[in-house]
């Protein structure tokens, strides 16, 4: 057993306040870090302790591994929890922090290398027979060969960040006169992001639904899943809403999926939380996409349906405590839905929008969750992602919990910044959502420029005509003369 | 009974008659009033949006075209959202095609490549590389 009592959460925003909340509960110690853009940040001031590290620029703070460990020992801690995004699934900054001397919370360096490399990870698990989408086994930077595998593989395909996650680097390429631009763009960001532009290119599996299994692996050799993940509807590649369990997904399935992931996190002796995602088709076959080697941004919805907390399970398992339970003591409890609040502009193609937080109320009762990382006067920039908050709920079946986050969306007001909040509202009333038939496509059909202007106007002109009646009002009391 | 226009979000206009707030009750909540520059701000269904009511002497002026004679051309680059400027993709004198790449815009760790929406000849380039920009700053000029 390593004892654990202090614990450097190099990471911020909500899941840096989430991560504290837990080391508060189990009575141990916080330590943050912030960059200078983030003195102000609630992760800052909810810590035990915070340290700056750096400018607002995330390559010369938050990405700072060197500094953050430095920082971790000089304070004291014993374990560095890395969240997800920023260093999380950089294998080279697991392994230093255990050279160190410190516990990294998380996996060995070993399994971040494999699984996050997209290759080597299919390489990994590809002796179990877990079946994968056809691509390249191999990374590329050369057009040529890009453009012969493209079109060996046939269009439309996927060009991905070798070193990628989270949809970034991500490129979906529908014909060959395309190809070389988009491989500069996803190289480029591949290389912005991460480091390494490395990409390569698989078949791009035409509107499938994205659900992933949620893994737990202690030391000792014990594996256990917690049931799935739906994830389809995603904007950019990148997901909005999250929820479990899937309502297209029979026990059956979720048996076989499980088994799955159970394997894939042995193929690399993996330890900790993990998920394993895969590309389900409307025949209900599954294909292996990738492990996320960290925690996940939408573990509430698991953490409500199982009442585990997944980071408190994590430094146990960090700590080298066995699992207190097993796969049969797990079962799913009720529905969950989460909401990814991002400041951005849904009525205008999801751009970013930035700016000061002016007013922030949150929704509350029984099965609402708020994970956010701001409050009334933060500043929402262009230095991190447009993340604000996760509107997490829970409802004894999917009806119940649909109608439960409408209500919380009504009671969740951010002024000053766009947010997602109305898409959730849409997509939550739309009857493609509401009976579980949807995939990857909800948005690109459903919500699209023309779909969401409609929306829009229609929104619109109930927002003029409830400022004409103000107005109007307001010129009555006032007596003052129509004009 | 009056005429009325209200503009949502800079985004589109909306015709109202005085009579309409009351044949028709409305499900948005205005979270804020500015009541001698008539605009409000309302929230319906987890979103705000931003209503400017313009009178009939708004709409006068707006006819004559007053409003807009210091307006750039619907040509002209604009910011549409706030960024960093990752690359600029041409230069002064760059004959363009619509639809042809001019610069690439990086705002929250994601690149947009910003299209020319005409056929024409640069005129100038007013951002470089490295260059933070906030929404609707115009970053290329074309020639008229």
């Amino acid at each position: 057993m390593n004892r654990i009592n202090k614990i450097l959460v190099a990471n911020r925003g909500e899941i840096a306040l989430r991560i504290m909340k837990t080391i508060r509960k189990m009575g141990l110690q916080s330590i943050a870090v912030y960059s200078e853009a983030d003195v102000h940040a609630p992760h800052v001031s909810y810590a035990d302790e915070a340290v700056c590290i750096g400018p607002a620029v995330s390559a010369q703070s938050y990405l700072r591994g060197d500094e953050i460990i430095r920082v971790a020992k000089e304070m004291g801690a014993d374990a560095i929890h890395p969240g997800y995004g920023f260093l999380s699934e950089n294998a080279g900054f697991a392994e230093a922090v255990q050279k160190s001397g410190l516990i990294f919370i998380g996996p060995k360096a070993e399994a971040i290398r494999i699984m996050g490399d997209k290759l080597s990870s299919k390489a990994a698990v590809k002796k179990y027979n877990i079946p994968m989408v056809p691509g390249t086994d191999h990374a590329i930077s050369d057009y040529k060969e890009a453009a012969e595998v493209a079109r060996k593989i046939g269009f439309p395909v996927l060009i991905k960040a070798s070193a990628g996650g989270g949809g970034k680097g991500m490129r979906i390429v529908d014909k060959e006169a395309n190809l070389e631009e988009e491989m500069s763009r996803a190289k480029n960001e591949a290389k912005a992001a991460f480091g390494d532009d490395s990409v390569f290119i698989e078949k791009f599996v035409s509107s499938p639904r994205h659900i992933e299994i949620q893994v737990l692996a202690d030391s000792f050799g014990n594996t256990v899943h917690l049931f799935e993940r739906e994830c389809s509807i995603q904007r950019r590649n990148q997901k909005v809403i999250e929820e479990a369990p899937s309502s297209f997904v029979t026990p059956e399935l979720r048996q076989r999926m499980g088994e799955a992931a159970v394997l894939v996190a042995k193929a690399c002796s993996y330890d900790n939380a993990g998920t394993v995602e895969f590309l389900v088709d409307e025949n209900r076959a599954f294909y292996f996409l990738e492990m996320n080697t960290r925690l996940q941004v939408e573990h509430p919805v698991t953490e409500f349906i199982t009442g585990l907390d997944l980071v408190e399970e994590q430094i146990k398992i960090a700590a080298g405590e066995k699992l207190s339970f097993s796969q049969h003591d797990l079962a799913i409890n009720g529905h969950a839905i989460e909401l990814r609040v991002m400041a951005e502009d849904v009525w205008n193609g999801f751009a970013p929008d930035i700016g000061i937080v002016k007013q922030y109320q949150i929704p509350q009762g029984a099965g609402i969750r708020v994970d956010d990382g701001i409050r009334e006067g933060s500043e929402v920039s262009i230095y991190y992602d447009s993340m604000l908050s996760k509107l997490i709920v829970h409802g004894k079946n999917r009806t119940e919990a649909i109608a439960k986050m409408l209500e919380a969306i009504n009671g969740y007001f951010i002024d000053g910044v766009h947010t997602t909040l109305p898409f959730g509202y849409f997509a939550c009333k739309h009857p493609a959502f509401v009976s579980g038939d949807f995939n990857t496509s909800f948005i690109s059909e459903y919500f699209n420029e023309e779909e969401s202007e409609k929306i829009f106007t229609e929104q619109a002109s109930e927002a003029a005509k409830a400022a004409l009646a103000l107005y109007l009002g307001e010129l009555k009391k006032l007596r003052l003369p129509l004009h | 009974m009056k005429n009325y226009q209200a503009v949502v979000n800079d985004k589109i206009t909306v015709d109202l008659t005085s009579e309409q707030p009351h044949a028709l009750p409305a499900r948005g909540k205005v979270v804020k009033s500015d009541f001698y520059r008539r605009a409000y701000r309302v929230r319906i269904n987890g979103g705000y949006y931003d209503v400017v009511i313009k009178n009939a002497l708004d709409l006068l002026i707006d006819q004559m075209g007053l409003a807009h004679a210091a307006s750039s051309s619907a040509a002209d680059l604009q910011a549409p959202m706030p960024g960093l400027i990752v690359d600029v993709l041409v230069a002064e004198g760059d004959e363009i095609k619509k639809g042809d790449p001019l610069l690439i815009l990086e705002a929250m760790k994601m690149e947009n490549k910003l299209t020319s929406a005409v056929d024409g000849i640069v005129q100038s380039v007013l951002v470089k590389a490295g260059d933070t920009v906030e929404k609707n700053t115009t970053l290329i000029e074309f020639e008229k």
